[in-house]
């Protein structure tokens, strides 16, 4: 909850609605990219060790535990060889949630884009617990207004979304800045959802942004998953009259026809839509269109389909 | 290009309306917070551009909508300038070469253009050839032709103060001028100008009138140069050149119009006995050539300056039509009028006219006719076969086709019934008797034949009708010279060898170029055609002199046959006029072929109104060796001549008369002395025909314009407004609605665009 008259972000959501929610990612949020944990969890580890999953033989050298040792093969090629085993691990994740003005918007969507997004991370969190993984929380705009280190602990979940809520808006975004600072300060290794409009990060049109941002995080070790929120508003713009555009973030209102205009715009966006898709495969990332005026669920079963 | 109605031009300053109508629905821009400006920004960018160019676009697309409704509304005309002359400046230059002014005098040039002034179409015409005449240095000429077709001088002529004052004592005439006579003329005149020389043929007549494919010069003659000037087009005869004596009206600018007219065309007057004594029905054709609709447009009949009765006529522009007027009228018998030179006695006659409301050209709103007083025709029916059933007799049907109620006023027989079972008549009782007729006479006795030679050769009819109790020896013997073929006997029908089906011949071949035939427009689809023939007498296939069969069987037998005998006319019927061998004198058009047949025998040759049109020669019948005149109703007389054997029917010949050429529109009298009248001390005349002179309504037709539902649509005239179709103006209001079509289509297309691209992106 807000502690002052800054708005924050809200998330306008229950807790069991959550947990309702999360049912339906429950042992379906396979993450396929390799993570590394402290606990045992449903993700393998690069490294072999005690895990029900066997890997391979390996000659037998002293100082190895004789528990490993494979007898039957022993029986079989009178030779000692000993078993090695897939080790498992939990995840690391993180929700990096976007508190620019830009997602303090609400056209023809159920809620504003922050708020959706911000639902998206507590679902996602919520399943992600409820597997015994570890998730933490980065809030930004135009820097790092907070971070949750990662914890797979019963009450991450409410430590997660008060700090959601009391988020406030930041009027600008610097995505690039801020998420290159963010890869030094995660631990190695775990998984990234990147909640956002993206806006900022086409602010230079330049391409391969992304791809470098992506990039720079997967250097220590993560998988980035760019879920994109939209308004439908933003991906029909379904405005037909005379209107004075204004920006949320102090760009210059700008006086146009939406009916001359309207092609055009929909022609840049999904322009921008594809390249950064693109690029987002390009770099071995994932990413998912979530539009706020679906329902969360038909946006999380999306999400699923993205993973695969 | 001009504008026939110029006032809608002002209908222009609607252009305005799409850029006010802009104006105040500006809305005030509605405040709109949207993340995505940087998208919005670039789109802007990319199209802004392109979205001004179309919003100008459509507003200029709007503008010349109303621009070209405004104009098609106006009626834009254009039409070549075909004459150089004419070509917009004030003067004409130094016109080169020969001049040959072709001058219509027709009547249509009486044309009013304008009311308050006085103009007319002849005076414009006439400045016109004066300043023509005025500009030109070379040798000219000015063939004229209206009533008739001449030049104003022997030949061609450097003379030109000679032609102006010929042309200043021109009048209209109320003749229609003959084009192609004139420029024959003119053609005339100028082959004995060198070759090379530069030549103009100018026309100044109704903008109807043109040169056509077949006016081209011979090749003979070089380089001629045909043009002909629209007189209703600008003018300015303001040019200081002209002669100074000559009052001359001073013609302001003037833009082109259509010249308003119109006309009766055509009057057919006939009497109307189904709606009571008296009564008389005209069938007045009236043409619209104007390309405004008559609406309720007066007429009248008159009578002797009275007004019979009113009526209206509703027209679309261009169109003709027929209007019914009934109306009674009764004229006594006899009257008596004295002339200045002679005394004239004559059955009486009252002069009529339909007329029309004035328009410009009041001459062709008006159209004569006579109401003539008649002597009953004198029928001798001598019955051979009386029945004491009345609808037995022989002469019950024929009786009741000519009755008064059933012939009307325009005819009136006088019957008289007597029987013929071979008592032989008195001389006396022939006295005054036009028409013999003898019904199923059993044996004409030869002091019977005797009569009838001498009435025959005073000019008599004989009406035969042989039946059942018919002796064909006794008529052959007794009647052998007058009638058309000797009898055979009688035959039943279906007894000739040609013929399968037994028992009914019929009608089926008719001489319709006869005037026994005159009342039917096709005999073919009349009544006459469904009679049944059971019986009918069978004549000799040899020919007498002078005789003609009318009506034959489809056996081949000849029904209904005439001839000529001296002064007389014999008509033979195949059968009697009762039901017992045929049942032709119950079908309906029976009436008007006794009624025809009775004209026919009578002195009463010619029949109903005699017409003529001006300028046209007239054929007519009349009893007797002249000499014969014809009186104007300005009182001129001129003397008719004989038809000569071409002109007029082979069994008319003898009594055939030519009204030479009609000059005088409205009543005329034929005039003539007959024996019984003539005296030794005092000329005395009688009026022995009346004819009408009315106007060639061709020249009524001042457009070049088709006339709808028009008869006179398949004649030379319509042929040659076809040919010269190139020549006549255009209007141009049409593509100016086509304009506008296509405009309407280029701005639905334009949004189309707009709500599809929309479509599509969304």
């Amino acid at each position: 909850m807000a502690k002052d008259s800054t708005p924050t972000l809200s998330l306008g959501m229950e807790v069991h609605e959550l947990q309702h929610l999360a049912q339906v990612l429950k042992g379906r949020l396979h993450l396929s990219g390799i993570v590394e944990g402290n606990l045992s969890g449903q993700h393998k580890s690069p490294r072999q060790g005690i895990s029900q999953d066997f890997a391979q033989h390996r000659d037998y050298v002293p100082g190895d535990d004789l528990k490993h040792l494979d007898w039957r093969a022993y029986a079989k090629s009178d030779r000692y060889v000993v078993k090695q085993y897939i080790e498992e691990t939990n995840l690391r994740a993180f929700m990096v949630l976007d508190t620019s003005m830009s997602m303090n918007y609400q056209g023809t969507g159920l809620c504003k884009k922050g708020s959706y997004a911000a639902q998206l991370a507590a679902v996602l969190t919520c399943a992600l617990l409820k597997q015994s993984e570890a998730v933490g929380l980065v809030c930004f705009g135009s820097q790092i207004s907070q971070y949750l280190p990662a914890r797979s602990q019963g009450e991450q979940l409410g430590h997660i979304i008060r700090t959601i809520e009391n988020t406030p808006w930041q009027a600008d975004t610097n995505a690039k800045e801020t998420l290159l600072a963010l890869g030094s300060r995660l631990p190695p290794k775990g998984v990234i959802f990147l909640l956002t409009d993206a806006f900022d990060l086409d602010e230079n049109s330049s391409s391969g942004y992304f791809a470098e941002l992506v990039g720079s995080i997967k250097k220590r070790g993560y998988q980035v998953i760019l879920l994109h929120i939209l308004d439908p508003s933003e991906l029909e713009f379904p405005f037909d009259e005379l209107s004075l555009f204004e920006g949320l973030e102090g760009e210059d209102p700008i006086k146009i026809d939406p009916n001359g205009v309207k092609a055009a715009y929909l022609a840049e966006l999904n322009a921008f839509r594809a390249s950064l898709e693109k690029e987002a495969r390009a770099v071995g990332a994932k990413y998912c269109l979530c539009s706020t005026g679906l329902d969360l669920k038909d946006n999380l079963l999306q999400l699923l389909e993205c993973l695969i | 290009m001009n504008f026939l109605a110029p006032l809608m031009l002002f209908g222009l300053l609607a252009i305005a309306i799409p850029p006010i109508l802009h104006l105040l629905n500006r809305k005030e821009a509605k405040p709109q917070v949207f993340p995505a400006m940087e998208f919005l920004r670039r789109a802007y960018r990319k199209t802004a551009r392109r979205l001004k160019m179309k919003q100008w676009l459509l507003l200029a697309l709007r503008m010349l909508l109303f621009a070209f409704l405004a104009l098609a509304l106006s009626k834009p005309m254009w039409s070549p300038q075909v004459n150089p002359l004419l070509s917009g400046s004030d003067h004409l230059g130094e016109l080169e070469g020969t001049q040959v002014i072709l001058f219509d005098q027709s009547y249509a040039m009486d044309y009013l253009l304008d009311e308050k002034e006085g103009r007319r179409l002849f005076d414009l015409a006439r400045s016109h050839a004066l300043r023509v005449l005025a500009e030109s240095s070379g040798p000219a000429a000015v063939i004229t032709f209206g009533a008739e077709t001449k030049s104003l001088s022997q030949s061609l002529t450097a003379d030109h103060q000679l032609l102006s004052s010929g042309l200043k004592e021109l009048k209209v005439s109320q003749s229609y001028g003959q084009l192609d006579e004139a420029l024959s003329l003119a053609y005339q005149l100028l082959r004995d100008r060198p070759k090379v020389e530069a030549k103009q043929i100018t026309l100044l007549s109704t903008p109807n009138r043109s040169f056509d494919s077949a006016s081209s010069p011979p090749p003979e003659l070089g380089k001629v140069r045909l043009s002909q000037v629209d007189l209703t087009t600008r003018v300015d005869l303001s040019s200081q050149k002209l002669d100074s004596a000559l009052d001359l009206p001073k013609i302001s600018l003037q833009a082109r119009k259509k010249l308003a007219n119109h006309a009766i065309t055509r009057l057919t007057l006939s009497s109307a006995p189904q709606r009571g004594e008296d009564q008389w029905r005209a069938e007045v054709e009236i043409a619209n050539y104007s390309p405004e609709p008559m609406n309720l447009w007066p007429i009248w009949v008159e009578l002797e300056g009275e007004v019979l009765v009113r009526g209206f006529v509703t027209l679309a522009p261009y169109e003709s039509g027929m209007k019914r007027l009934y109306f009674k009228a009764k004229v006594d018998l006899s009257s008596q009028q004295e002339t200045d030179q002679t005394k004239i006695t004559s059955m009486q006659a009252k002069k009529g006219w339909i007329k029309l409301a004035n328009d410009p050209l009041p001459i062709d709103d008006q159209w004569p006719f006579w109401i003539e007083a008649k002597k009953p025709t004198k029928l001798l029916a001598l019955n051979g076969d009386p029945r004491p059933t009345p609808h037995e007799d022989e002469l019950f049907y024929l009786e009741r086709a000519l009755a008064p109620q059933v012939l009307g006023g325009a005819q009136k027989v006088q019957i008289q019934s007597r029987l013929m079972l071979g008592a032989d008549l008195k001389d006396e009782q022939l006295e005054g008797v036009d028409i013999i007729l003898l019904a199923n006479v059993p044996r004409p006795s030869l002091t019977l034949a005797r009569q009838i030679k001498s009435h025959l050769e005073a000019g008599g009819g004989l009406w035969l009708a042989p039946g059942a109790r018919t002796e064909i020896d006794t008529w052959n013997r007794a009647l052998g010279d007058f009638l058309p073929r000797p009898l055979r006997g009688m035959r039943r029908a279906g007894d000739a060898a040609s013929v399968q089906s037994r028992g009914v011949a019929r009608l089926n071949e008719f001489d319709i170029d006869h005037s026994l035939l005159r009342p039917f427009e096709a005999p073919q689809r009349s009544s006459l055609a469904l009679a049944e023939i059971e019986k009918y007498i069978l004549f000799d296939p040899k020919p007498t002199p002078q005789s003609a069969v009318i009506i034959k069987l489809n056996e081949g037998s000849p029904f209904l046959m005439t001839r000529q005998v001296a002064q007389g006319r014999v008509v033979m019927f195949a059968g009697p006029l009762d039901r017992e061998w045929n049942d032709l004198v119950i079908r309906p058009d029976f009436v008007p072929l006794a009624s025809e047949t009775v004209r026919f025998l009578s002195r009463d040759i010619n029949g109903g109104q005699l017409s003529t049109q001006l300028g046209s020669s007239l054929k007519l019948e009349l009893n007797g060796d002249g000499p014969f005149f014809s009186l104007s109703p300005q009182g001129e007389r001129e003397g008719l001549s004989r038809a000569s054997n071409q002109q007029t029917k082979l069994n008319q010949r003898d009594r055939g008369w030519l009204v030479s050429s009609a000059k005088r529109l409205g009543h005329h009298q034929i005039l003539g002395q007959t024996d019984l009248e003539t005296t030794n001390t005092e000329q005395s005349e009688h009026i022995l025909r009346r004819f009408v002179v009315s106007l060639d309504h061709r020249g009524s037709r001042l457009s070049k314009v088709a006339v709808k539902q028009s008869k006179q649509e398949n004649t030379e005239q319509d042929q040659v407004s076809e040919t010269m179709l190139l020549e006549e103006q255009k209007e141009l209001w049409h593509l100016a609605l086509f304009g506008l079509f296509i405009l309407t289509c280029l701005e639905g297309v334009v949004l189309f665009q707009k709500r599809e691209t929309s479509k599509q992106t969304a």
